[in-house]
C-alpha cells in the first residue's frame, strides 16, 4: 500500500482531448451507475502474476455510498477491510483498528483513493487529467480502457478496462510485465441508505 | 578664519563624496536578523546555522499553478527556459531524470534486508511473521495496483518499498510526471521548477538581476500558457522586497519630513539661508556619519539608514537654536558673541547625547552599534558645523519684525508660567498619574516584531510550503557523535524520540540516518527480518511456496540475504543521489563529527524538548535565541538610559548645582516616562526598539532642557526649543508611519517623547536665578 504513493503519485495530466461523442457516452454511463445512493455487491479478485505458479484469489464484500466513498471489505482468505475515499485510504483491521499513516503515504493514498473511487464508481471523468480515457459500448453494456498518460505511470502500467452496464461488472488492471489483475462484481444490490455497521465504518474520526 | 572654512567644507565635501561613492556601491543590508549578534556559543553550532543558511539562502522555488495540468506543465516549461537565459540564475531544475527511480532502486536493492521503515521494524517487533504475512497478502490483495521502484518477486513482503516510501525526499506532494514534478491538490495541477541565484541574495544587483529575470518569465509563461500563474519563494524575493520598501520608505518619510522642516523655517526665518545653511550642517553630518560607518563596518544596514535619516531631527536643533536667536535679538545680533554665548548650551546638549549613545555602543548588538557610531560621529561633525560655519555665514543682524513670532512666544509663556507656578503639586501628580502605566508595562521579545515579510510573499511562500514539506530553517537539531557510526545511532535515538512524540505524523524530519541507518540498526533489522523469514525452518520459501510463487523467487531471496552488505554512510555521501542532502553532513567537528536534523511540519516544543534532552543532541532555534538575546539588551538598554540619566546629572550639577541639574533634567525624564506610561495603560508590550527610541528621548529631553535653562531666566530659548521639537516630530514622528513594526514603534515612541519634553521644557527653568548665572 505504501508503494502506491510512487505509481499513484506519479498519474499526469496532458491535454485532455476526448471527443465530446465520448464525453456524451461517459456521463451517461456515470449517470447509469451513480442514480442510487448505496451499492452492495460481492466481489472477487484474481492476480496473475508471472513470479506466480497459480493465480492470488481474494474475495469479499464490496460497498459503494456515493456521499461517502468505497468499503473494500476482504473475506478470504484473511480478514480485512479497506475504506477508500477523497481523503485517502484507511485499513481496518479485523479487531476495528485503523492504521494512520505518515503524511507521504497518506498523500499517496488521498490520491489513490480518489482513483479507486472514480474506478469503483465509475464517474470517470475526474481521472481524465491522469489518463487517455477510450469509452464504448459493448453488447451487454459499456467499457472504458484507460491507458496512462505520464511515462512514469506507463512503465508499470499498460492499461486498465473498466466494464459494466448498470454497475461496475468487471475492472482489469494490466500491469508494465504482463502481470494483470482481475476484479469480478456479483451480487450487486441496490439501496438508498447505510446500514448502521457500514456507516459506522465509513465514519472518519477527523 | 576663511581659511579655516575653506579646510571645513574640504573636508565635508571629501566625507560626502566617500560616502556617496560607497552608497552606490556598498550594498545596504535588509536582513534584520544580519544586526543581531551570533546567538551560539559552541562554534559547531554557528557553522550548523551558517552551513544551513548558505544551502538555503540562494535557492528559489517556483511554482506554475493552472486548473490543467497541461497548462501547469507548459507555463513551468516556459519559465524554466526563460530563467536559464538569465545570467542571475543557475541550477534550474524542472526535468527529473527519467531513471530516478532506478537508481533508488539501485542504491538500495543491494542492502534491502537492513533497510527497514520505521512502522515496519514496528509491526515485525510486535507482530513478527503476522505482520509479514499481512505485508505479504497485503501487496497481493489492495485493490489498487501496485507499481513501486521494487520488482514484486524481489520484495514480496513490500519491506524494501516500504523503506523507500519513507525516505524523507524533498518535495512532499510532488512526483515526477513525463520528466516534470508535479502535485494534484483540489482540483489545481501544479508544477515545480527550482533555481538558485548566481551572487549573494543580499546584493541589491542580485535582486534587481532575478526580479528582471522573474518579470520576463511571468510575461513569457503569460503569453504561451495564459491560463498559469506564478508562486515563487526565495530569501532574494523577500530581500528585494524589503529592499523596495526601505528605499520607498527612505524617500517618502524623508522627503516628508525634509520638506516640512523646510516650509517650518522659511516660516519662521523667511529666508532660505538658514535653512540652506541648516541644511548643510545636517548633511555633513550624515555623510560623515555614512563614511565612519561604511569605514568600520563595510556595510551600512537598513534600520541605520532609516534612523540616520531621522538625523536631520536631532542635529537640525544645533543651527536653528542659533537662527533663533539671532532673529529674535534683531539689531543687536553679534555673532561671535552669540556663539560663545550658545557653546556651553550646545557642548552640554552634545555630551548627554554622547553619553546615551555611548552606552549603546557599549552593547553586543552589532546594529545597534552601527546606529550608534552613525549617530555620535553624526552629532559631533553637525556640532563642530554648527560652531565653525554659522558664525562665518550669519554675521549681519537680522533686523526685520518678529511680530508673528513674538505671538507665539506669548502664547507659549502663559504655559511657561502655568507650569512654573504650579509646578510643586503638578510635578508629582504627573509622576503619581505616570507609576501605575509604567507599573503595568509588559514586554515583547518576539524576533517577529522586526519584520513583517510582504503579505503576498509570505501567503505564496505559505502555499509552496505546505506543498513542497520544505524545510523550516530556523529550527534544527545538531547531532554529535564521536564518529559516523556512533552519529548515526544519536540521530536514531533522536528520531525515534521524535516520532514517539508525533502519532499523527503532524510534523516531519529530515535526516542522514534516514537514507543511510547506522550499521548497528542495519545489523539490527536484518536479524530480526532474517530470523522471521530465513529461520532453520525456511519459512520464507515455504510461505511464499504456499501462496503459489514459483520456489526460486524465495531462493533467490534467501540467497541474497545470505550474501548482503551494509550500506556505508561513505559511499551514500558519494553517490549523486545525497547531493541534495549532503549539506546537513557536516563532518569532521570538534570532538569527533557533527550532522543536522531539519524539521518540517508541525512540531510542538514538548517534543522538541524531548528531542533536546537526548546526549549529543541540541535544539538550535535561531528565532528563541534571538528573541531571549533581545529580551537581555533591552534590558540592558534600560540600564544603560539610567546610568545616563544619573551621568548626565553628575556633569550637569558641575554647572547648575544639584538643583538646578534636576530642573534641567526634568523635562527629560518626565518625556522618558510618558510613553513608558502610554504603552503601560494601552496594554501594549514594549520591545527593544521603544527603549532604543527613548535613548533618543533622552538626548533630545536633555537638549531642550539644557538649551532652556542656558537660554535665560525669561524663556528666551523657547522658540529654539519649539522649532526643534517641531523638526523633531518631523523628522521622527513620522517614522511611526513606517510598515516595519520596528521603526514604527521607535517613531511613535519619539513622537510621545519629544511632545512631553517640550511642554515639560519651562520646568528646566525652575530655580533659575539672575541671568549672569548663565554666562
Amino acid at each position: 500500500m505504501k508503494r502506491r504513493a510512487f505509481l499513484l503519485a506519479g498519474l499526469l495530466a496532458i491535454v485532455p482531448s476526448i471527443a465530446l461523442a465520448d464525453d456524451a457516452l461517459l456521463t451517461e454511463i456515470a449517470a447509469r451507475v451513480a442514480n442510487s445512493p448505496v451499492l452492495r455487491a460481492e466481489f472477487s479478485q484474481t492476480k496473475t502474476l508471472a513470479a506466480m505458479r497459480k493465480p492470488f484469489r481474494i474475495a469479499g464484500h464490496f460497498t459503494y455510498a456515493r456521499d461517502a466513498g468505497v468499503l473494500w471489505q476482504v473475506a478470504s482468505p484473511y480478514a480485512v477491510t479497506y475504506l477508500i475515499d477523497a481523503h485517502g485510504t484507511v485499513e481496518i483491521g479485523p479487531d476495528g483498528l485503523r492504521k494512520t499513516r505518515s503524511g507521504r503515504e497518506a498523500a499517496g493514498a488521498a490520491q489513490a483513493g480518489q482513483i479507486m473511487q472514480a474506478l469503483l464508481s465509475a464517474d470517470l471523468a475526474p481521472l481524465e487529467s491522469h489518463f487517455v480515457l477510450d469509452p464504448a459500448r459493448v453488447p451487454d453494456g459499456w467499457q472504458v480502457t484507460l491507458t496512462p498518460r505520464s511515462a512514469e505511470v506507463a512503465r508499470h502500467l499498460t492499461h486498465i478496462t473498466v466494464a459494466g452496464n448498470t454497475a461496475v461488472e468487471q475492472v482489469n488492471i494490466v500491469e508494465a510485465g504482463g502481470d494483470h489483475t482481475e476484479i469480478r462484481f456479483t451480487a450487486i444490490q441496490r439501496d438508498t441508505q447505510l446500514n448502521t455497521a457500514e456507516a459506522t465504518l465509513f465514519a472518519r474520526p477527523d | 578664519m576663511p581659511r579655516r572654512l575653506f579646510t571645513f567644507l574640504a573636508a565635508a565635501l571629501v566625507t560626502g563624496m566617500i560616502a556617496l561613492a560607497a552608497v552606490g556601491k556598498v550594498p545596504v543590508e535588509t536582513d534584520l536578523l544580519a544586526m543581531l549578534p551570533a546567538t551560539e556559543r559552541s562554534p559547531i553550532a554557528e557553522q550548523a546555522m551558517a552551513q544551513l543558511a548558505r544551502a538555503h539562502e540562494g535557492r528559489i522555488v517556483l511554482l506554475t499553478v493552472a486548473d490543467d495540468a497541461a497548462q501547469a506543465r507548459a507555463g513551468a516549461e516556459i519559465l524554466a527556459h526563460t530563467l536559464r537565459a538569465s545570467p542571475a540564475l543557475q541550477h534550474i531544475t524542472l526535468e527529473v531524470p527519467p531513471d530516478a527511480l532506478d537508481t533508488l532502486l539501485t542504491t538500495y536493492l543491494p542492502h534491502r534486508f537492513g533497510l527497514l521503515s520505521a512502522a515496519t521494524r514496528e509491526a515485525l517487533q510486535h507482530d513478527g511473521r503476522d505482520a509479514l504475512i499481512q505485508d505479504l497478502y497485503r501487496a497481493l490483495s489492495s485493490p489498487i495496483p501496485t507499481a513501486t521502484p521494487v520488482p514484486r518477486p524481489l520484495d514480496p513482503f513490500g519491506t524494501l518499498a516500504g523503506f523507500l516510501a519513507e525516505l524523507p525526499f524533498a518535495g512532499g506532494g510532488f512526483a515526477p510526471e513525463n520528466g516534470v514534478l508535479m502535485a494534484h491538490r483540489d482540483g489545481r495541477s501544479y508544477a515545480l521548477v527550482s533555481a538558485e541565484t548566481v551572487g549573494s541574495p543580499h546584493a541589491v544587483s542580485t535582486q534587481e538581476a532575478v526580479l528582471d529575470a522573474l518579470a520576463q518569465a511571468r510575461s513569457a509563461a503569460q503569453a504561451q500558457a495564459p491560463t498559469a500563474h506564478l508562486e515563487a519563494t526565495g530569501l532574494v524575493l523577500y530581500a528585494a522586497a524589503a529592499q523596495t520598501t526601505a528605499k520607498r520608505e527612505m524617500s517618502l518619510i524623508g522627503g516628508v519630513s525634509l520638506l516640512g522642516i523646510t516650509a517650518l523655517l522659511l516660516l519662521a526665518f523667511r529666508s532660505l539661508r538658514p535653512v540652506l545653511l541648516g541644511i548643510v550642517c545636517i548633511a555633513t553630518g550624515v555623510a560623515a556619519g555614512i563614511a565612519v560607518v561604511l569605514l568600520v563596518d563595510g556595510r551600512l544596514h537598513l534600520l541605520t539608514l532609516v534612523c540616520g535619516t531621522s538625523l536631520l531631527g536631532i542635529a537640525v536643533d544645533y543651527p536653528l537654536h542659533y537662527f533663533a536667536k539671532r532673529r529674535l535679538t534683531r539689531a543687536a545680533w553679534r555673532a561671535d558673541e552669540a556663539m560663545a554665548a550658545m557653546r556651553p548650551a550646545l557642548t552640554q546638549g552634545l555630551l548627554t547625547s554622547l553619553l546615551g549613545y555611548t552606552a549603546l555602543l557599549a552593547m553586543p548588538f552589532p546594529g545597534l552599534r552601527q546606529i550608534a557610531l552613525f549617530s555620535m560621529t553624526g552629532l559631533a561633525t553637525a556640532y563642530v558645523a554648527t560652531l565653525m560655519v554659522l558664525p562665518l555665514f550669519a554675521r549681519a543682524a537680522d533686523p526685520r519684525s518678529t511680530a508673528g513670532l513674538d505671538r507665539l512666544r506669548r502664547a507659549f509663556s502663559a504655559w511657561q508660567q502655568f507650569l512654573q507656578r504650579r509646578a510643586r503639586w503638578l510635578l508629582p501628580l504627573a509622576v503619581l498619574a505616570g507609576v501605575p502605566g509604567i507599573w503595568s508595562l509588559t514586554h515583547n521579545d518576539d524576533v517577529r516584531l522586526l519584520s513583517t515579510p510582504d503579505p503576498m510573499l509570505a501567503r505564496q511562500e505559505a502555499r509552496i510550503r505546505e506543498l513542497t514539506q520544505l524545510g523550516q530553517g530556523s529550527r534544527l537539531f545538531l547531532v554529535n557523535g564521536r564518529d559516523a557510526e556512533h552519529l548515526l545511532q544519536r540521530e536514531e535515538q533522536l528520531t525515534d524520540a521524535l516520532r514517539a512524540r508525533d502519532p499523527e505524523h503532524a510534523g516531519g524530519f529530515t535526516a542522514i540516518s534516514a537514507f543511510v541507518p547506522s550499521a548497528q540498526r542495519q545489523a539490527s533489522n536484518r536479524q530480526l527480518i532474517g530470523a522471521l523469514l530465513f529461520g532453520d525452518d525456511r519459512w520464507a520459501q515455504h510461505t511464499l511456496d504456499d501462496i503459489g510463487y514459483h520456489p526460486r523467487i524465495g531462493q533467490a531471496l534467501a540467497d541474497a540475504f545470505a550474501a548482503e552488505k551494509p550500506l556505508s554512510p561513505d559511499a551514500w555521501l558519494k553517490l549523486p543521489l545525497s547531493t541534495p542532502y549532503r549539506h546537513l553532513w557536516l563532518g569532521p567537528a570538534q570532538a569527533g563529527v557533527a550532522s543536522v536534523v531539519t524539521l518540517h511540519g508541525h512540531w510542538s516544543t514538548d517534543a522538541l524538548a524531548t528531542g533536546a534532552n537526548l546526549p549529543g543532541v541540541t535544539l538550535l532555534d535561531k528565532p528563541a535565541a534571538v528573541s531571549s538575546l533581545m529580551g537581555q539588551y533591552r534590558r540592558g538598554m534600560a540600564w544603560a538610559l539610567a546610568c545616563a540619566i544619573g551621568l548626565s546629572l553628575i556633569l550637569l550639577s558641575r554647572r547648575h548645582g544639584w538643583r538646578g541639574a534636576a530642573a534641567t533634567l526634568a523635562p527629560c525624564v518626565l518625556a522618558v516616562g510618558a510613553p513608558l506610561a502610554a504603552l503601560g495603560y494601552l496594554g501594549l508590550p514594549a520591545t527593544l526598539f521603544h527603549w532604543l527610541a527613548l535613548m533618543l528621548v533622552f538626548g533630545i529631553g536633555a537638549d531642550y532642557g539644557i538649551f532652556t535653562r542656558e537660554g535665560g531666566p525669561q524663556g528666551e530659548a523657547t522658540l529654539g526649543v519649539l522649532l526643534a521639537a517641531i523638526t523633531t516630530v518631523l523628522g521622527f514622528g513620522l517614522l511611526a508611519f513606517s510598515s516595519t513594526p520596528a521603526i514604527a514603534s521607535f517613531g511613535l515612541t519619539l513622537f510621545m517623547g519629544v511632545i512631553t519634553a517640550f511642554l515639560a521644557s519651562p520646568l528646566a527653568l525652575i530655580g533659575r536665578g539672575a541671568p549672569e548665572a548663565a554666562s
